[in-house]
This record gives C-alpha cells, sequence and structure tokens, in this order.
C-alpha cells in the first residue's frame, strides 16, 4: 500500500465517484485480478473513501443535532452522530431512517407530517404532497383515498377523502368536510377538532369525526372527548362529555346533541400509535410505507423519518 | 432474539445495527466503490437484516452475520446493474472481500491518522469534502454552489484523497519509525 501509479489513482477514484465508464471499470477489474499490490492500494483507497462518510462529520459539527433519548438502552447521541449525514440507514421496525437536513428541527412553520398515503389524491392534483412531506398550517384537501398524519403534538390522525381538514396549530384544526379520526396520546390531550356545529376537545383517547353538508357527528372509540356546541341554545346543554362507543350526532339546523347508533362505517378508523423507538425528541417521524425516494431534497425538514 | 418483546428486539436491533453500520458500508463499498449505490445496498440489506434477525444468535458478532446480508445484495446489485454498466465479476468480488479480512488490522491502523489528517486540510478542501459525503451533495450541486466546473469538482475530490492517502502513509512510517526506535 506504498505508492500507486497516477493511472490507478485516476481509475479508482472514477470507481468511488461513480464516474468510471465500462473501458475503465474492465481495465480495473483486470489490474485487480492481476496485481497483488493493486488490491491492496484499491481496498485501503476505498477505506478511505468509507472513512470519510463518517469523520467529515467532525468537521461540521453544527449540523448534528442533539437528541435526548426516551430510552435508556439507546445512545441516540451516537446514533445521530453516526448518520448525521443525510441519507443514513438504520432500522427499526424493519425500516430504514434517515435525516434530510435542509432545514433546522425547530422551524416553526412546520407542524406536522404525513406518514401514510393510501389512493391520496390531493386537490388540485398536488403532486408534492406524498409520504414524508411536512405540512404548514393551512387547509389539507383530500380528493380522494385516505392519509395518515403526525402532529407534532403526537397527535396521529387520519383522514379519508373527500375531506377538507385546516390544520390551525399542532393541537388544534378544523374540519370543514368528510371524515378524520385522530389517535390521541397523553401528551396531546387537549387536541381540538372544530365543526361547522361543534368543538369536540380530546381529553386521551381515540375517536372519529363526520362532517357532511347538514350535521357533524362524533364517535369516541376509547377514553372521551368533550363536545361543545357552536351555538348556545337556551334550553340545552352546550356542552356534553361522549365516553367510549357513544356517538353523537348535531344537526346544523337544529343545534343540539342527538344521539344515534353507533355504525363503523361512518367514521375512518383511527391510525395505529407505534410502540418502540418513536418521538424520542420530537425530531423522529415514524413512516408507514416507504417514501418514493429517500433521495435528499425530498424532505424538508430536519426529521430523523423511520419507515417500516 | 425471539424470546424479546417486539419493542426490546428493536431497540437491540437499533443498538446492533447502528453499532455495526459503518462496518457494513465499507464492507459494501470495497466491493461496490460508488457511494451512492453502497448507501443504497446499506439499507436494503438492512431491512433484509430486521426480516431475518429472530435467525441472529446473539452469542456471534454482528458485523459478520451481517455482511453475508449484504454480500447477497451486492450480487443482486450486479445482476440488476450489469446491463447497463460493467461491474466487478464474481471472482474478483470473492478476492476482495477475502484480501479486506486479511488487511483488517493494517486498515484500522491507517484510520487512526485519518483525523489528523482532516484537521490539517485547507478550508476550500474540507469544504468540498462535507458537502459530498457529509451533506450528501451531488457533484453538480457542489458545483453550482462554487462555482467550479463538475470536471474541477471531480478533480478536487480526488485530488484530496491523494492527498489524505500521502497523509496517512507518511505519518504511519513515522509512527512506526517512533514505535521501532522506543
Amino acid at each position: 500500500m506504498k505508492s500507486k501509479s497516477p493511472d490507478m489513482d485516476e481509475l479508482f477514484s472514477a470507481a468511488c465517484d461513480g464516474r468510471a465508464d465500462q473501458a475503465q471499470m474492465e481495465r480495473l477489474e483486470h489490474e485487480l485480478a492481476q496485481d497483488l499490490e493493486v488490491r491492496d492500494d484499491y481496498l485501503a483507497y476505498v477505506d478511505l473513501h468509507a472513512s470519510l462518510v463518517d469523520d467529515c462529520i467532525g468537521v461540521d459539527a453544527d449540523n448534528i443535532v442533539d437528541f435526548p433519548q426516551r430510552s435508556g438502552k439507546l445512545r441516540t447521541r451516537q446514533v445521530l452522530v453516526a448518520t448525521g449525514a443525510g441519507i443514513a440507514a438504520a432500522l427499526v421496525f424493519g425500516l430504514v431512517f434517515w435525516i434530510s437536513t435542509q432545514r433546522g428541527i425547530d422551524d416553526p412553520g412546520y407542524i406536522a407530517i404525513v406518514t401514510n398515503a393510501d389512493g391520496a389524491l390531493w386537490e388540485g392534483d398536488d403532486a408534492s404532497v406524498m409520504v414524508g412531506s411536512a405540512l404548514r398550517p393551512g387547509m389539507v384537501e383530500l380528493c380522494e383515498g385516505r392519509v395518515e398524519i403526525e402532529l407534532d403534538s403526537g397527535v396521529h390522525i387520519a383522514m379519508e377523502g373527500p375531506a377538507r381538514f385546516e390544520l390551525i396549530n399542532e393541537k388544534h384544526g378544523m374540519l370543514h368536510q368528510g371524515k378524520l379520526s385522530a389517535n390521541v396520546p397523553p401528551e396531546g390531550i387537549g387536541f381540538t377538532v372544530d365543526t361547522p356545529s361543534m368543538a369536540v376537545v380530546d381529553l386521551g383517547t381515540e375517536f372519529g369525526l363526520n362532517v357532511n353538508q347538514s350535521a357533524s357527528e362524533v364517535h369516541v372509540f376509547d377514553g372521551e372527548v368533550e363536545a361543545i356546541l357552536n351555538s348556545e341554545p337556551s334550553m340545552v346543554p352546550s356542552k356534553e362529555l361522549i365516553t367510549t362507543n357513544v356517538t353523537r350526532r348535531v344537526e346544523r339546523s337544529e343545534g343540539h346533541f342527538e344521539a344515534v347508533a353507533f355504525n363503523p362505517d361512518r367514521f375512518t378508523k383511527p391510525p395505529d400509535t407505534l410502540q418502540g423507538v418513536t418521538r424520542v425528541s420530537g425530531g423522529i417521524r415514524v413512516l408507514r410505507t416507504e417514501p418514493e425516494t429517500v433521495r435528499k431534497g425530498t424532505f424538508q425538514h430536519n426529521y430523523i423519518l423511520l419507515f417500516r | 432474539m425471539s424470546e424479546l418483546t417486539d419493542s426490546e428486539k428493536h431497540e437491540e436491533f437499533m443498538r446492533l445495527f447502528l453499532g455495526n453500520e459503518h462496518e457494513v458500508l465499507r464492507y459494501v463499498l470495497a466491493l461496490v466503490p460508488n457511494l451512492a449505490d453502497a448507501r443504497d445496498i446499506v439499507q436494503e440489506t438492512a431491512v433484509s437484516l430486521w426480516k431475518r434477525f429472530d435467525d441472529y444468535d446473539p452469542e456471534q458478532p454482528f458485523a459478520p452475520w451481517a455482511c453475508r446480508f449484504a454480500l447477497n445484495k451486492v450480487r443482486h446489485h450486479w445482476r440488476r446493474e450489469k446491463r447497463r454498466q460493467h461491474l466487478f465479476d464474481e471472482e474478483t468480488m470473492e478476492f476482495l472481500a477475502a484480501r479486506r479480512t486479511e488487511l483488517a488490522d493494517v486498515m484500522d491502523y491507517r484510520r487512526e491518522f485519518l483525523q489528523e489528517c482532516l484537521c490539517k486540510m485547507p478550508e476550500k478542501s474540507r469544504s468540498i469534502l462535507t458537502g459530498y459525503y457529509f451533506r450528501e451533495e451531488t457533484v453538480e450541486e457542489i458545483s453550482e454552489k462554487t462555482g467550479r466546473t463538475v470536471e474541477a469538482i471531480y478533480k478536487a475530490l480526488q485530488r484530496i484523497r491523494r492527498g489524505l492517502s500521502q497523509c496517512i502513509q507518511y505519518r504511519m512510517e513515522a509512527d512506526s519509525k517512533a514505535r521501532s526506535t522506543t
């Protein structure tokens, strides 16, 4: 491994950077087969090439984000130092994770990320929204299909098109139309969804909402929510605590709670929350399906993304 | 591994994979030197490893087990890519993998000097390396940022790696000499 000719240096470099043409690769292969010294030089060269992936991190330490860990078993800081570059491979659920370094993790502009999309067709045929896309406050309009979104508060919501949901902040949204369900972890308690007829405040639960032209319905799958009427008629209570497997409907024209039998077809199924290494610091998001591409630039912020 | 709960299994797998990920990348790069392809192969390997994690014997070291999966992925990669570009044949791959194992200690020794050599590097070179290896920018992106041609960036990368190789070699020899005189 002492010296190599400029010729070999060019071959090694071209192979490492993916710019070697067929003749160069054939030549390299031939040299590797014939000459033991070339073989050793080549192995030393690619080992340096591999080492630079790791060691370059040391020269750009500002880009490394410290993630507090949830479990004492995981040395998360080390994980990030080891993989802090753009695409890195690591896994939890049989999954691969990577970081996009385009934006800081504290960027206040984004409050949610699309974690799953099944046959989703967005309003205006917006092809830029896909699994892994970050969402700012604003209207999410789904023409058809189903999507799952994780808000920065830890709340997971599922929407079934056609639906219009306005993301107001990480703990507040408004369902203008369609079906939505939410799975709210303890840190997301207080998550509120407004509808045209009532507001639903979560008290730690899974619930579903269905909003159409004439009425809004809420069903609690597990736990309880507080539902508050938008109008305040004097003769009936303006709010109600709704518990597991109870459905309430509010007609826009009537403005009071009405008990209706639970029919699961009227609600979309809430997304599961995943067990394991999720929500370590707010800096990790779990995607249920593999994004179309893992190349840098696809994702707009600095989360570690996991998918299974 | 099967006696662990799912959550424990995830964590154990993550710990093992992350601890050995770089060794797997090194192994793959020896056989597929193109960094972008090698990274893809490591990701594919990771998914296979997780699927077969129940078969892993915790008494055995993880890296050799993982590298066996990586080798299969490399073979798949070759079969897939052979049509569009020439890559190493099976025989070349086997002797590279074998020789790499023989040289493991020498490689470890060389790596000890890399960080020192990186510290001595001019800012301009360091910024190219950071873009290419850390931020995973393409040569085209670096070219656009720096206002230099794509060809110039390729040449710069080649020159930087050559300089680092020479620096490591020089320091290794100096270190050996110092050790032999004490």
